[in-house]
């Protein structure tokens, strides 16, 4: 797959890629070189000039030259020396000069134990200090939420404003002053505005940007316990390491996944955890079910015992009509239990219809194979993305993150016609200047992403319709005779440039003819071009999934209407906050009709409260979960603590009524529902190994006094009957596990944490990515790939189905209606994430958008409330004029949209003029 | 040959000069403006080469041996046959004068900006015509307010006499130049720290490959040389490369500005040929040391260069030559220092002057320098210890060519490392007597710098 060259090592052969540098090559090999400013995804610049070694021209030259290895190609027969004295002196007077302005104060940094710095300072051999002059000061900034700002422990590598402003696009933070007095931090302090800022504190070497929630309940890394996961605040699917310690989560880290996040996260699935240490998480069986029937409701705490017999009561009643709802954000083996228990035909996704619908439409298509559903790293190497009606950086951020990362290619390729790899970040930025990958973005408002765009349109939905059948047209018939916009054919012609171009969509739109012409576009595109893929996000972690187990037409709207008519005598509502979805006061006489709620849940929730029985859900901390993110990916995110209190997964608080008594059997169920979820039996039985892997680090001293405070005995730890993880320090240490590697008992347990001998913070990862020894053993497995999950789509032999029957209406005329748009946030479209407090602060206050031109035409100023109506709903929220916005649109908050559904209506607040509203729904 | 004869052998070029760069500076005040310039023969050097390729024009640089006059001596030619050539060459193309005179020492670039103006933009179109370029920048230090002024009117008498714009005195070759006036940082001085400073970035500079000439402002191939280095360019396309290099007394070719401060009778600035004897410039030109000093050592080349000794006094200024004796050319100025000065103190202001002045990019050079300077205050103070000698010593082989990102913090050390070298004595009787053995003169003004400094 990639060349290689040998190069020698102290004149010792050795085989690694031709396209690293000298400095990953050598970090791959394991050894053990220093370097601070390098980093995987962001290349090398030579500014901290900590990973000198010596080159010799060849076998005679004795004399060599340093040369940052950062900063040098691999090339075949490359001689170089770290042993040598003159570069071991160079790294260690480094390091010392690094230092002399570092303060001592490891013992009250958050980063100890868990810092580079620390590391490099060993390996380096820094150990006496020499300098004896004063060091320098700085005053910190308060940078929001997120992160502490400690600017006295900066060292100088550059690599925060490196990512904060070049990888990501962000312009608030920057480097100011020179020489040893520069300054990382913002123009005055405030809120960090971009949504990746919280990798700040993994990209930092060391203690200047520190994880703040993680600071509220502090606990040095070796006494965490960690265990790989998946974050569940968007449909995306980021792998992550969960940390927890005495029941409650403290940290997330990235999991490197080089499909999908690579190195770095987003603020909302970083800070997104704290629902799970909430005030108001459920951890009690609660009861307010009286015999008779609506009368006297009291809150009673029941045990486990019966609760059972109460549920098993209610599902036995005669006459029984049983209901359920299954959840987007619960795993799959939940929705599949609950399915098992009321049946097919009871069983309702707990999604609006508009969303089902789409949903349904992804999959007949994906199963026809006819669009290649592509990871974030494929779109991050394609060449030309078409972004269609999704702002994802606030529904699926991460994939914003990399679509900012595909327009550098151009650069790259450019930078390559001039021998420049495309590592050698800095060059590669002098040689690029304005050369960008072409993105076009379709939306009705101008995204965070238009400063990388090369089209940025805002268009109302008919608009953006009319544009992309324009485009199909052009595609279909090059050259024919067809009226189209000169636009249309710009950006027709960007796509037939381009060798793999993307169409990335979602279905936060809720408008399945905007999503039908995007796969159409895609088909057409994969017909000429092989390499051209689709992206489509959608509205939560499991929404692929849950609607591969629900049948059509069985969502919320059907299933209210089903209500309606004839309510049933049990209703179940698992994870599924219905109040998000439908308007207050008709929901709760609808769910008063209903004889008996039961609620699974994690947190209080407005539907919690309509219940007869609540029971406290697993939280995605507590439970192995199997998760189907937006690519169609299966993946395996596992508990890394014992459920708290009386918390139990749904699979488990349904097990006695389902009669799916163990995994295997709930296995065979998903399986009978859609042979596609056939592969998540492999998921059960993948990570069996001759040892168990441990949570925690290594054997910490803390152990035995964790309950002293209540029992000077020492506990057994919880055992974790369904994975081959310890809840304790009992096993092979996770990060260990690769050392085994080679040995005949392989594990094939996911890693725990990120380590390698001498490298304790998260940089260890650069030891164990791409090392060549590894490679071949990954590649034997490529059916089961733990590491990687499992696209369910990609290893289907299927029969060329019939091309979706998505029925574009013919294209609209302009309409003289304004079409009211949900309006998306990062921080306000996750249900989860809206109970951490740090998220909070930075939610928005709830406004109508829309431009000057509309707001002239409605008469109203900016400010001013405007009344939103439909049937049986209405909102009256102030209006903020942006005039990035398109014509003949507003755009009011999602959570609103969804609530009003169908037929509404804008009605300025003083004027009765009335303009029928197209919901799209 | 004497004059007579030289003068009739040439009597349509008039006499070839043997002080080209400054044979347009006179008495008169106003000998900067075009109609003087002009009258003295300027721009006719543009005319001879507006009638020959770009390629026969950058033939005959390379064979004048002219070398960058910045400092590091690079060939010209050389440096420039690596631009991109041709109608598929990216576009467009910029040459840069780097006027961003601020070495310790320094101050040739200045008379030649103040009085001799169009010599460098004759010098700038020359390059530009020959490189085939589009746009020409003169990057100047905004403190040299007399010089911007004149470069502001002599670009107004060009446009205004069809030496710049479009189809330049009818050869169809179009060519714009902007003054840029730096916000004052030595950096700046570096090549392409200066075309990141042109591009509204940070002056840092840039990583290596790719170079200037390939990828330079804009990311477009880019041409960066020094003043004195495009003031050569009219006179060699004038009176030839073979007379160019006649000019040498030794291996270099042509004429260079020397100059000399320091406790000398006659501080100023010569043009010389290149090859003039160190001696001689000091004691001919500058008149020797002033009464009741003696020469204890000197920078043969501005702040940034070894101290050489009076022994050295033979060494042709030619840029191998000096490297012979491990010390460089530089910008050709010599700081002479006295027996009455603290060769600890000198140093220590270079130094601090250096840590000021670096970008803060890279990490021998952000914290190193600091580092010696902190430990020279001590010694100079009285409160060294022996080992911080060794530090020092560590310090400069720390910042040693190679280790650094750019030239400045190798640069800095230079005389630091050199010091040691010879004045060793000096550094060790500072710690051996807890106090600096020379003047309180020499000492004190190092202390009042330093509190005027905080």
């Amino acid at each position: 797959m990639t060349n290689k060259v040998t190069i020698f090592i102290e004149d010792l052969p050795y085989q690694v890629p031709d396209e690293f540098n000298l400095l990953q090559a050598c970090l791959s090999l394991k050894l053990d070189i220093p370097y601070f400013c390098w980093h995987p995804a962001m290349g090398s610049v030579g500014a901290c000039r900590q990973c000198a070694v010596m080159q010799y021209q060849n076998e005679e030259d004795t004399r060599g030259r340093l040369v940052m290895s950062c900063m040098t190609p691999v090339s075949e027969g490359m001689r170089i020396s770290f042993n040598h004295n003159k570069a071991e002196t160079f790294r260690s007077t480094n390091i010392e000069a690094i230092m002399t302005n570092h303060p001592h104060d490891c013992p009250v940094c958050e980063e100890g134990g868990d810092c580079h710095l620390q590391d490099m300072t060993l390996i380096s051999g820094h150990i006496k200090r020499r300098y004896p002059g004063t060091k320098r000061t700085h005053n910190n900034q308060y940078l929001g939420p997120f992160l502490n700002h400690e600017m006295n422990r900066c060292i100088g590598c550059y690599r925060c404003v490196r990512f904060y402003r070049d990888y990501c696009g962000g312009n608030d933070l920057n480097v100011f002053s020179s020489k040893n007095n520069i300054y990382f931090g913002r123009a005055e302090p405030g809120n960090l505005e971009n949504e990746f800022s919280g990798n700040l504190a993994e990209v930092c070497p060391t203690g200047v940007f520190t994880d703040k929630p993680f600071s509220q309940h502090y606990i040095r890394k070796w006494d965490l316990q960690s265990s790989p996961s998946i974050c569940t605040h968007c449909s995306v699917g980021c792998n992550t390491y969960v940390t927890e310690r005495g029941g409650i989560i403290r940290k997330i880290n990235n999991r490197y996944n080089e499909e999908i996040n690579g190195h770095f996260l987003c603020d909302r699935g970083r800070f997104g955890y704290q629902h799970v240490n909430h005030e108001n998480k459920l951890t009690q069986v609660w009861s307010r079910a009286q015999q008779n029937y609506q009368q006297n409701k009291q809150t009673q705490v029941l045990d486990d015992k019966q609760a059972h017999s109460q549920l098993t009561q209610w599902l036995n009643e005669p006459d029984a009509q049983v209901l359920g709802i299954g959840s987007a954000r619960s795993s799959i083996e939940n929705n599949a239990a609950l399915h098992k228990l009321v049946g097919a035909n009871n069983f309702y996704a707990g999604i609006a219809s508009n969303e089902l619908n789409q949903l349904k439409l992804l999959i007949k298509t994906y199963k026809s194979n006819q669009v290649s559903l592509v990871s974030l790293n494929d779109i991050e190497q394609s060449d030309a993305v078409l972004l269609v009606g999704e702002d994802v950086t606030q529904t699926a951020p991460r994939v914003a993150l990399s679509i900012r990362q595909m327009t550098k290619n151009s650069g790259i390729a450019k930078s390559a016609k001039l021998g420049i790899k495309p590592w050698q970040d800095e060059a590669v930025r002098n040689i690029s200047q304005d050369e960008k990958s072409p993105l076009i973005i379709i939306n009705t408002c101008e995204t965070k992403l238009a400063d990388v765009a090369k089209h940025n349109l805002s268009l109302a939905p008919n608009n953006q319709l009319e544009l992309l059948l324009e485009i199909e047209a052009y595609l279909t018939n090059k050259g024919a005779e067809i009226r189209c916009s000169d636009i249309a054919i710009a950006i027709a012609n960007e796509l037939l440039a381009a060798s793999n171009p993307i169409v990335v969509t979602g279905t936060h739109s809720f408008d399945i003819t905007l999503l039908s012409a995007c796969l159409r576009l895609s088909i057409l595109l994969k017909n000429q071009k092989e390499n051209s893929g689709f992206y489509c996000a959608t509205s939560a972690i499991n929404a692929l999934g849950l609607s591969l187990l629900a049948q059509s037409d069985h969502d919320l709207d059907s299933l209210i209407e089903n209500i309606k008519s004839s309510p049933p005598s049990l209703l179940i509502i698992m994870e599924t906050d219905l109040y998000r979805y439908k308007s207050n006061e008709k929901l709760t006489t609808y769910l008063d009709k209903i004889k008996h709620i039961v609620v699974i849940d994690q947190i209080l929730t407005d539907t919690v409260k309509m219940a007869d029985l609540v029971l406290p859900a697993a939280s995605f901390a507590e439970q192995h979960g199997t998760w189907l993110n937006n690519e169609a990916r299966l993946q395996r995110a596992y508990a890394v603590m014992p459920a708290s209190e009386m918390r139990q997964t749904p699979v488990q608080w349904l097990a006695q009524h389902n009669t799916l008594e163990n995994n295997h059997k709930l296995y065979q169920h998903i399986q009978s529902i859609t042979p596609l979820l056939q592969p998540i039996l492999q998921f059960s039985t993948g990570d069996k190994s001759d040892f168990s892997v441990a949570r925690q680090p290594m054997r910490s001293s803390a152990r035995t006094a964790f309950f002293a405070n209540i029992d000077v005995k020492e506990y057994a730890p919880k055992r974790d009957k369904k994975s081959n993880l310890t809840f304790s320090m009992e096993g092979v240490a996770g990060f260990r596990q690769q050392t085994l590697d080679n040995s005949q008992h392989k594990i094939t347990t996911p890693v725990t944490g990120v380590w390698s001998p001498k490298w304790n913070s998260n940089q260890a990862l650069s030891q164990t990515l791409s090392n060549p020894l590894n490679e071949s053993s990954v590649q034997d497995e490529a059916d089961l790939n733990l590491d990687l999950g499992f696209k369910i789509f990609d290893h289907l032999n299927t029969q060329k189905s019939e091309v979706p029957t998505a029925q574009i209406d013919s294209p609209r005329q302009p309409l003289t209606n304004i079409s009211v748009c949900p309006q998306h946030h990062i921080y306000t479209n996750d249900e989860l994430s809206d109970y951490s407090s740090s998220i909070q602060q930075l939610t928005p206050e709830p406004v109508i958008l829309l431009n000057q031109k509309q707001a002239n035409d409605l008469a109203i100023k900016s400010g001013e409330n405007i009344t939103i109506a439909s049937d049986d709903y209405n909102i009256s929220l102030p209006c903020l004029i942006k005039n990035t916005l398109a014509d003949k649109v507003v755009l009011i908050p999602f959570t609103e949209f969804m609530r009003l559904g169908s037929n509404m209506q804008v009605l300025s607040n003083h004027s009765d003029i009335n303009a029928d509203g197209d919901a799209n729904g | 040959m004497n004059s007579e004869q030289s003068k009739e052998k040439s009597s349509k070029q008039s006499t070839t000069p043997t002080k080209p760069l400054t044979r347009f500076i006179t008495d008169d005040a106003n000998c900067w403006q075009l109609k003087t310039y002009q009258g003295l023969g300027g721009y006719d050097g543009l005319k001879h080469t507006l009638t020959l390729s770009g390629a026969t024009v950058l033939d005959e640089i390379k064979a004048s041996n002219l070398r960058g006059r910045g400092g590091a001596g690079f060939p010209t030619g050389l440096k420039w046959s690596f631009v991109p050539q041709g109608d598929d060459a990216p576009r467009p193309k910029y040459m840069i004068v780097n006027a961003d005179e601020m070495e310790p020492g320094a101050f040739k670039d200045r008379l030649l900006l103040e009085k001799t103006p169009h010599q460098i933009i004759e010098g700038l179109i020359i390059g530009g015509y020959t490189l085939d370029a589009d746009i020409g920048y003169i990057f100047i230090r905004g403190d040299y307010y007399t010089a911007i002024q004149h470069i502001e009117i002599a670009l107004k008498e060009c446009y205004d006499n069809n030496l710049l714009g479009k189809d330049i005195l009818g050869s169809g070759f179009n060519f714009e130049i902007h003054i840029h006036t730096s916000a004052g940082r030595y950096i700046c001085g570096e090549e392409t720290a200066l075309i990141n400073s042109l591009e509204g970035k940070r002056a840092t500079p840039r990583a290596k490959p790719p170079f200037p000439q390939v990828a330079g402002l804009w990311g477009k191939p880019t041409i960066v040389n020094n003043v004195e280095t495009f003031c050569n360019l009219p006179h060699i396309l004038n009176f030839g490369a073979d007379w160019f290099k006649s000019l040498g007394r030794f291996k270099d070719s042509g004429t260079k500005i020397f100059g000399v401060s320091g406790r000398v009778k006659k501080p100023g600035l010569w043009e010389l040929p290149m090859g003039t004897p160190i001696g001689e410039i000091i004691e001919n030109y500058a008149g020797g040391m002033s009464e009741g000093y003696k020469l204890k050592g000197y920078l043969p080349g501005g702040g940034s260069t070894d101290f050489l000794l009076a022994k050295h006094f033979d060494t042709p200024m030619d840029y191998d030559e000096i490297g012979k004796q491990r010390s460089r050319m530089g910008t050709g100025t010599i700081i002479v220092l006295d027996d009455k000065y603290c060769p600890v103190a000198m140093v220590l202001n270079l130094v601090k002057f250096f840590a000021q002045e670096s970008c803060g990019w890279c990490t021998p050079c952000r914290e190193g320098l600091p580092w010696a300077a902190v430990l020279l205050e001590k010694i100079e103070q009285g409160k060294g210890e022996l080992t911080d000698i060794k530090q020092l010593e560590d310090l400069c082989q720390f910042a040693a060519p190679g280790n650094t990102f750019c030239a400045l913090a190798p640069g800095a050390v230079e005389p630091l490392q050199s010091a040691l070298n010879y004045f060793r004595d000096d550094f060790e009787q500072h710690i051996t007597q807890k106090s600096c053995p020379y003047c309180v003169q020499s000492c004190d003004q190092g202390h009042l710098e330093e509190k005027h400094d905080k």
